[in-house]
């Protein structure tokens, strides 16, 4: 038996009820019954036979209540059909629910309604029925079933079952070993820089001891070897200090490099990250809160390494020596020191977590506010349009306002956690100096050593202090820390092959079978897609807005990867090969262009890096791009992109396509490449891709048909399914889609040219249009040599 | 061939012209809005699907499907009626113009395609990597029940209706409401507050 869910002992139960000869072979749970309430439905394969049981799990005490209570199927609807009864099964998905249905010689029946939880289960179902159905085998396939997709730990399907990563089962301990890969690199500095911290932190502990006791107790007291001796303490105490003070300077400059290099590294493996993964991530977020994350976030780690780090070095180093040289001065004043110690550092804990609570709420302020930031800027346009500037300015006025609140709510509690951390600490002081006082005056201690312990008492306070104020930098670097990794370890949703097929050239076959692809889980945008395209064909895909015709082209290039089917490229599967030599033998020019910040050179340029000046302009020639570039003061040079000159919408296409050509594709794909140009320039340009397209397989997106007018075959998607294919000819003569699209288009120019009397005739000639229609068609067909 | 075509072009004038009259009315009919009353059409709830019958029309019955035109702020009103295909063929203003056995046909249907969990309390929220993970005290018809969901992105997953109200979407598309925020115990509220 095939479990595609897992069975509990209640689900058996019931199974073995109702079909004690065992002969289940495909089992599948939906947890909602068909009036979507929550509820356990038991789908099964039973030998010939499709059965669907339908209840509620109840609850039943033990009668040992240390057992948990038994689990029972409270069976409430039983259906049952013979196979060869059923025509089809198939699943509907709904906004966030899946609907299982039938298709019996009594009609339509809905087997099972499930939430988005069970629709992995169900699509599964659907499948090995299929296979059952059609006498194959149903073990499970591995690519389903292995148990490298589920987590070990909570038997979950993994997110990504590349990185076998569970968020249920993960903990927290790995951001720091993260950090610790970038920091491995810089190890011989960082164990410098800790040696030399660790020095500084000795310095200062040892000149207490020379300025208080020893001077006190040894150079001021008569009788001592060192009695009288005051210039050369002095000396000892200046050299020592000033040794200090330059074993610090290099501690710091040796942090500052580091840090610098350190944060470089990690700006650039974010970038990295960022490029590798694919254009989903980039669709679900706000391009300003994705800005604002690498930029604040970089910057707060940087000033965590400068500023915070050498202190948390030194102030804990000191810490640890402090307390070991009072707990051998003097144990129990030592002992009163630290009591107060666990109150101190439950406080900090709390601190921390609240800091980190503040920064983790500002980072989101923060985000919301580059977000409004960028769509402001980004529809400034239309913002002036409509009149919009002061409702703009309102909604601005709110994330600005819930952003200074933040800020300010930070601002009172850094300045108000860290001085009643103080007072905590202050109280051990106090205690030291009623006992220590006490003590001296009793004569059991002398004034030097008792003010040496005073010394000793303010240096474990004094990093204590520290570490205190330095809390709220912490809190923001590893906040900033969490973020960074949050895309370091994102997992691009198309992956390269780990075994990819390497091939020296692309031929430029295409074929596409059998593609089903959504952008969204329930909104299917290509539905069971197969066409094929042969080397060097010219291609024109057409159909109505929202279509699903650019998917197609993103499919293509893999920007998304299918969800059933596949695309193959000469005979081998897209998922299969290097993306480096899809991107390098595909291009694609897309109604979106985009012109980068440079010159119209280094636009054109962009993806042939070492381009001649000489291919350049004949690229641009061919795309029509030179005509209006010979007319640029500064020609080629002429700077481009933001703050550089403004290039009309067909310009910007014109540059595109002599960019995609530059790169001398094997199949070059114009996505509405032409929408913006006026028909003359069109003609232009297909005529000169024509001429340079000679083995080229092309494939052009178009909503005019005349774009379409060389194209070899033409494919019209409606509805994200292929619904005709074929010549122009022979599509104008099918009472389908693309002769709808050529007699509208048509008529469209014709009435551009009717005067309004004309106008008038033709409404009173649609009444006999009935009659007209069926002449026309005859006539049109025996025009066109049907 | 090409000459042949323009001399066709300029033959079949009255199809184009009956061809954009005929886009004209589906134009038309495409701006203007069918409603769907009682007493025009009715409805049946086939267990797990919906049919309706058009009264006016005869023929028998078809499988619709319903679609709510403001699915976040009202499930009883501008609830578009699609056939097969999924093209609209009317709109019903408020589904509360029907009665009965209609009216739970309608109703269930919209229970089955919008379904939704009701968020009582919020246990535990941890973040791991920008993957959230939600342990949550859930209410669905009329059973409760504690529940486990992760966001891939939290910030994109959780969706601010209005002042009040909040929708979030989980990583399978499972879809949770909390319908009143500042009614969250304080607990819960500081726990979503900071991906608000």
């Amino acid at each position: 038996m095939l479990q595609i869910s897992r069975l509990g002992s209640e689900h058996q139960t019931v199974l073995t009820e109702h079909f004690s000869d065992g002969d289940v072979r495909l089992v599948a749970l939906a947890d909602l019954d068909r009036n979507a309430r929550p509820a356990e439905t038991v789908l099964a394969l039973v030998g010939d036979r499709l059965a669907v049981i339908t209840g509620r799990i109840d609850l039943v005490k033990a009668g040992d209540l240390r057992r948990a209570p038994g689990r029972v199927f409270a069976e409430e609807d039983f259906f049952e059909a013979e196979l060869s009864d059923v025509k089809r099964i198939y699943l509907e998905e709904l906004i966030s629910t899946a609907r299982l249905m039938a298709e019996t010689s009594e009609g339509l029946v809905c087997l099972a309604v499930s939430s988005f939880s069970r629709r992995n289960d169900l699509l599964l179902f659907v499948k090995y029925y299929k296979k059952a159905v059609a006498g194959e085998d149903i073990s499970g396939d591995p690519e389903d079933f292995s148990p490298e997709l589920f987590c070990p730990r909570c038997g979950r399907r993994y997110m990504y079952a590349a990185s076998k990563s569970c968020p249920y089962c993960e903990s927290n301990a790995g951001l720091f070993r993260k950090f610790g890969i970038f920091v491995k690199k810089y190890r011989l500095q960082l164990m410098t820089m800790l040696g030399l911290l660790l020095l500084v932190s000795g310095i200062g502990v040892v000149t207490p001891y020379f300025s208080s006791a020893f001077f006190y107790d040894k150079v001021l007291t008569p009788g001592n070897q060192f009695y009288g001796k005051v210039i050369m303490v002095v000396l000892i105490v200046a050299g020592v200090s000033i040794l200090g003070i330059f074993v610090n300077m290099a501690a710091k400059i040796i942090t500052a490099k580091m840090a610098g290099f350190l944060v470089y590294d990690l700006k650039v493996t974010i970038f990295e990250s960022m490029k590798r993964l694919s254009l989903d991530f980039f669709t679900s977020r706000q391009t300003g809160g994705l800005m604002t994350q690498i930029n604040e976030d970089a910057a707060s780690i940087h000033w965590f390494f400068v500023d915070g780090l050498s202190y948390y070095v030194v102030s804990i180093a000191q810490i640890l020596v402090v307390a070991v040289i009072m707990f051998v001065m003097q144990p129990y004043l030592a002992l009163l020191c630290v009591t107060v110690l666990p109150l101190f550092f439950w406080l900090a804990l709390k601190t921390l977590r609240k800091q980190h609570y503040y920064h983790f709420k500002r980072h989101a302020s923060s985000r919301k506010f580059s977000g409004r930031l960028t769509d402001a800027m980004g529809a400034i346009r239309v913002t002036k349009a409509f009149a919009m500037e002061e409702q703009e300015c309102e909604g601005f006025e709110k994330v600005t306002l819930g952003l200074a609140d933040t800020a300010r709510q930070i601002t009172i509690f850094r300045n108000t956690a860290p001085p009643a951390l103080h007072m905590v600490m202050f109280l051990s002081t106090l205690l030291v100096w009623g006992v220590g006082g006490w003590l001296t005056m009793t004569g059991r201690m002398t004034y030097g050593f008792f003010a040496a312990f005073l010394s000793y008492c303010g240096m474990l306070n004094s990093p204590l202090y520290s570490l205190a104020d330095m809390m709220d930098s912490f809190a923001d670097c590893a906040n900033a820390m969490r973020r960074l990794f949050e895309i370091y370890d994102a997992e691009p949703g198309v992956r390269e092959s780990d075994r990819p097929v390497v091939k020296e050239a692309m031929e430029g076959k295409v074929e596409f079978r059998n593609v089903c692809f959504s952008y969204e889980k329930n909104r299917r945008i290509i539905d069971n897609v197969s066409f094929k395209i042969l080397p060097g064909q010219k291609i024109g895909i057409v159909g109505h807005s929202g279509a699903g015709k650019s998917t197609l082209a993103n499919l293509l290039l893999r920007l998304y990867d299918t969800e059933e089917g596949e695309i193959l490229i000469d005979d081998v599967n897209v998922k299969d090969l290097p993306l480096d030599f899809m991107r390098r033998n595909i291009s694609i020019v897309s109604q979106e262009t985009y012109i980068f910040e440079g010159t119209i050179y280094e636009n054109i340029a962009y993806a042939c890096e070492g381009a001649s000046r000489a291919d350049v302009v004949e690229a641009a020639r061919s795309a029509g791009a030179h005509e209006f570039i010979v007319k640029l003061e500064e020609g080629y040079e002429t700077k481009v992109g933001a703050g550089g000159h403004n290039l009309s919408g067909g310009e910007k296409q014109r540059i595109s396509i002599a960019r995609a050509i530059l790169k001398k594709p094997r199949i070059l794909v114009l996505d509405e490449a032409t929408a913006s140009m006026d028909t003359k320039t069109e003609r232009m340009i297909q005529m000169s891709l024509d001429s340079l397209s000679e083995g080229l397989t092309t494939i052009t997106i178009a909503h005019r048909l005349s774009t379409l007018k060389n194209a070899d075959r033409i494919i019209v998607i409606e509805n994200g399914r292929l619904y005709e294919e074929g010549t122009a000819k022979e599509l104008i003569l099918q009472d389908g889609i693309y002769r709808r699209l050529y007699l509208l288009q048509t008529a469209a120019m014709k009435n551009i040219i009717q005067d309004p009397e004309e106008q008038r005739k033709a409404i009173a000639e649609e009444e006999k249009a009935g009659e007209n229609r069926q002449k026309t068609a005859a006539m049109l067909a025996t025009a066109l040599g049907e | 061939m090409e000459n042949e075509i323009k001399t066709t072009e300029t033959e079949s004038d009255s199809e184009i012209r009956e061809f954009t009259g005929l886009f004209d009315r589906q134009a038309f009919e495409a701006t203007h809005v069918n409603y769907i009353t009682p007493e025009k059409c009715s409805f049946t709830d086939c267990k797990g699907y919906l049919t309706m019958t058009d009264k006016a029309g005869g023929g028998g019955p078809e499988r619709v499907m319903l679609h709510l035109l403001f699915p976040y702020s009202s499930r009883r009103t501008l609830v578009s009626v699609l056939n097969g295909s999924q093209e609209e063929i009317g709109l019903i203003s408020d589904i509360d113009l029907f009665e009965g056995d209609d009216l739970a046909a309608i109703e269930k249907e919209i229970d089955r395609k919008y379904f939704i969990r009701t968020i009582l309390k919020i246990l535990e929220i941890k973040d791991k990597n920008g993957i959230t993970t939600w342990r949550v005290e859930e209410r669905a018809g009329d059973t409760e029940d504690v529940a486990d969901f992760s966001l891939k992105d939290t910030y994109g997953s959780i969706f601010k209706v209005d002042e009040k109200r909040l929708l979030i979407t989980d990583q399978d598309g499972n879809r949770y409401e909390i319908p009143d925020i500042g009614a969250l115990d304080h607990k819960s509220y500081r726990r979503i507050e900071l991906y608000l």
